[in-house]
């Protein structure tokens, strides 16, 4: 399986007439590689052929429509074109927050219309218009809005009480709050980001949870905190959320999901270095390319001899598809959500052991 | 001194003030034996016990007292008072999150901190300023009083 990002690959796609609204706004002589100017130019005559002083307002939308073209077809690779589209559509959820409140007692409390899903204290939020982060609910800290996808990768993690787990990526602290449901607020959790503007929005949401368990550090992921300190790490990278923001395709280029996988790399790295050998690591992202998602996990396990992929076993049946097997066959062993698989964000998740 | 007890602070007359033993007397709050505060430049903080040995620099656990004891303090340990305690109506719930005063309606004592609840739980504190319940976030600062060390 090839993503697109060569020119050439592209007009074999439109080619082929998987989008005719796209092979109508790309002109014949488009490549990946033409410069802007070039690109610009195809473009006038595409938008207006019979008059060169074509306004420039037509152009940007011409463009910007390659641009969208160009990520739809890309998106088509790894499932529907329409994922965008989806996550648009999708839902609000909560997660109750059981180191305040159990679940009964919350929907005796909660004036909410909520509706089950697959966890036993997640909701989709049924109410229309209503800001869910301005009710007493969440103002008591009795739940958290966070996406039924990434409560995931802190349930394959499974942190159990007592344990010592890193939060590689942690604000503004959904996963590491969960977590700290998961241990009863017991154990260790090491919340870290490197931001400090995202680190306030994760100080405030421990504040309002009543997470007792953490201790909130600010350092780069990218440098060894503990060397086979922790039972359980989580990172859950920066990326180029395709899989969370609607609009994210706006600023997205196949440079920037390289520039980030860098970054990934390193973090990934030095994580799995603080891991104690029998130790856990998840990785998980919320966006689709490879580079940002295979790729980093294959490159762990090439730096590493320690570092194996395992499957992922959780008590819930959740429906997902498997990871790309142009890595290697292990690659199967890893998941991608997208948004129709559980009306929520898309999600890559990989689970390691250090053996 | 027990780590438990390390969480000292001023009172209004500059004497200082375990927020333990404050909290304990104030709102006969029983606390778990597994959490324990620590003194910060931003104030004190409850943490659980485990956080103890690590040598790292972060924030651990839960701001609970910052010139005044906070939301955050009445919203995690809030359910444990026994002492100081005062029942809304929703109206007055809402405009406490909105961090707006309420009137003292049920003629609490001024000068006292309360834990106010809401359908039995716990919302906010308040300082009772005369005729009126102040929230913590509305930004003026009222020292507690010592009286309880002092008897």
């Amino acid at each position: 399986m090839k993503i697109l990002g060569e020119g050439q690959e592209i007009k074999e796609k439109l080619g082929r007439g998987l989008c005719p609204h796209a092979a109508k706004q790309v002109p014949p002589n488009f490549s990946e590689g033409s410069g802007g100017t070039e690109a610009l130019t195809c473009l006038v005559r595409v938008a207006s052929p019979h008059a060169p002083a074509v306004c420039l307002f037509n152009v940007f939308f011409a463009f910007s429509s390659m641009e969208y073209q160009k990520y739809k077809e890309w998106l088509m690779v790894f499932g529907r074109e329409d994922m965008n589209e989806m996550l648009k559509e999708i839902k609000p959820s909560i997660r109750v927050n059981e180191i305040k409140i159990t679940v009964d007692r919350f929907m005796e409390f909660s004036e909410l219309k909520l509706e089950r899903t697959f966890f036993d204290n997640a909701f989709f939020v049924l109410d229309e218009g209503i800001k869910v982060g301005n009710t007493i609910e969440y103002f008591l800290g009795y739940m958290h809005t966070q996406s039924l996808s990434s409560m995931l990768p802190p349930i394959i993690l499974w942190p159990k009480e007592n344990e010592k787990v890193y939060d590689v990526c942690a604000a503004p602290g959904s996963k590491t709050t969960q977590m700290s449901a998961m241990m009863k607020n017991k154990g260790i959790i090491y919340a870290n980001d490197v931001r400090i503007e995202r680190i306030s929005a994760l100080i405030s949401n421990i504040n309002r949870l009543g997470v007792l368990n953490t201790v909130v550090t600010q350092r780069n992921g990218a440098k060894l905190l503990r060397p086979d300190y922790f039972d359980r790490v989580l990172v859950d990278a920066p990326c180029s959320n395709l899989g969370s923001d609607p609009y994210a395709y706006i600023k997205w280029n196949l440079k920037y999901s390289i520039k980030l996988s860098y970054l990934q790399k390193r973090i990934l790295l030095f994580s799995f270095d603080s891991l104690k050998p029998g130790g856990t690591l998840v990785y998980s992202t919320c966006t689709y390319t490879k580079e940002e998602n295979e790729e980093v996990v294959a490159y762990l396990l090439e730096k590493r001899e320690n570092a194996k992929l395992v499957g992922i076993d959780i008590p819930y049946d959740i429906p997902h598809e498997n990871g790309l097997s142009e890595y290697g066959n292990e690659f199967r062993r890893v998941w991608r959500v997208y948004p129709w698989h559980l009306k929520s964000e898309g999600f890559f998740i990989a689970k390691m052991v250090k053996v | 001194m027990a780590p438990e007890e390390r969480g000292v602070f001023h009172c209004k007359n500059g004497e200082s003030m375990n927020f333990k033993k404050f909290a304990e007397e104030k709102f006969g709050i029983a606390f778990p034996k597994n959490i324990v505060f620590e003194e910060k430049k931003e104030g004190i903080r409850a943490f659980a016990k485990t956080l103890m040995p690590i040598g790292i620099k972060g924030k651990r656990g839960i701001l609970v007292y910052a010139n005044r004891p906070t939301d955050a303090f009445a919203r995690t340990f809030g359910e444990l008072a026994t002492k100081n305690t005062v029942h809304l109506d929703e109206a007055e719930a809402k405009a406490l999150l909105q961090n707006i005063k309420i009137k003292n309606r049920k003629k609490l004592q001024s000068g006292e901190y309360f834990i106010t609840f809401f359908k039995n739980h716990p919302i906010a504190v308040v300082f009772c300023d005369g005729g009126f319940l102040i929230p913590a976030k509305s930004g003026k600062k009222f020292l507690p009083t010592n009286e309880i060390a002092e008897k």
